[in-house]
């Protein structure tokens, strides 16, 4: 009977501490980060050739990725559709210069390195982006660095740059 | 019927494959023609991670150098070691002012050209063997010795 009780109450502080690791799994910065990106795959990736408003639509939820301090932009200029990322204190990024008559756009994120510290975040993580154009399909690997704040309990993207693996001479 | 002492040795069989093909030899499969003749696009091989635990990459050894992680590597030949200054001229690359003699370069050499470039004391230079490319579209330059995951297995 003791014996059983024992099982009962080792079983119980078991299961105990298995849902407070899950719950610190859950809710730690890793793994919602890294929710973020997959997320930010899907949003950003899309296989069929975007129209303004389509293209306007996917800029407005991205946005919701992104520190309110950047603002992200829809251009179109004889049917070039830009997406324009800018900084409030007027320094600009060009992260997506210009989509034209692309059929396809797949991002993902892999080797995701993350490093958090009371909200804020840095990781390193290499995007393969597959785009299928007029002129063919281009397959790219970028490294990138990029740093979140942590406002109101939702992890932003604050800065994206671009890490140098091999420093190339040309 | 499996009993609990089959499970536990399949499952540390399992861990300890998995902890030996990421931490040892991990499978790479090769992907773009720039280490052509060597290595052709699609070949599989692996990446010997205990190579350089006890002694430093040499010239001539073909490396992985890793982005942010595992998954994705270049696959590189290191010709300049730290402290070297290396060059390329019309295609020939020089260590120290002396052309180097490169018997895995088989293809026709492009005229390259690179000014001499100072390694410091943690940089190597790497290349690709495949030079019949353009310039701009070959990988190929200095690289931080943190990134040299280990040597090709084969």
């Amino acid at each position: 009977m003791v014996r059983k009780n024992v099982i009962v109450i080792i079983a119980l502080v078991l299961i105990i501490v298995a849902g407070i690791i899950f719950f610190w799994w859950w809710f730690g910065a890793d793994h919602q980060i890294k929710k973020l990106l997959n997320d930010l795959e899907a949003t950003a990736s899309f296989d069929q050739q975007p129209t303004l408003i389509a293209a306007s639509i996917k800029a407005e939820r991205l946005t919701n990725y992104f520190s309110p301090d950047i603002k992200l932009e829809i251009k179109s200029d004889d049917g070039l559709v830009e997406l324009h990322t800018t900084r409030r204190e007027e320094s600009k990024n060009y992260f997506l210069t210009s989509i034209q008559r692309v059929s396809l756009i797949d991002i993902q994120f892999l080797d995701t390195q993350i490093d958090a510290v009371s909200g804020r975040a840095s990781l390193e993580t290499t995007a393969r982006v597959k785009v299928l154009s007029d002129f063919g399909e281009t397959n790219m690997l970028l490294p990138l660095r990029i740093t979140f704040n942590r406002l109101s309990g939702n992890w932003q993207i604050q800065n994206v740059t671009s890490i140098e693996i091999i420093k190339r001479y040309r | 019927m499996p009993t609990w002492r089959h499970i536990t040795r399949i499952a540390l069989v399992a861990l300890a494959a998995w902890w030996f093909f990421s931490h040892v030899l991990v499978p790479i499969r090769i992907s773009g023609q720039s280490m052509e003749p060597t290595y052709d696009n699609g070949g599989l091989n692996f990446i010997n991670r205990t190579a350089y635990w006890r002694k430093n990459p040499s010239r001539g050894e073909v490396v992985g150098v890793s982005f942010t992680g595992q998954r994705l590597m270049l696959l590189k030949r290191i010709v300049g070691l730290p402290g070297e200054s290396v060059s390329i001229v019309n295609g020939q690359v020089g260590i120290n002012g002396q052309a180097l003699n490169e018997p895995y370069v088989q293809t026709k050499k492009q005229s390259w050209q690179v000014p001499a470039v100072q390694l410091s004391n943690h940089e190597y230079f790497v290349i690709g063997d495949n030079r019949d490319t353009a310039q701009a579209d070959h990988v190929f330059g200095t690289v931080g010795a943190e990134r040299v995951v280990g040597k090709i297995l084969w």
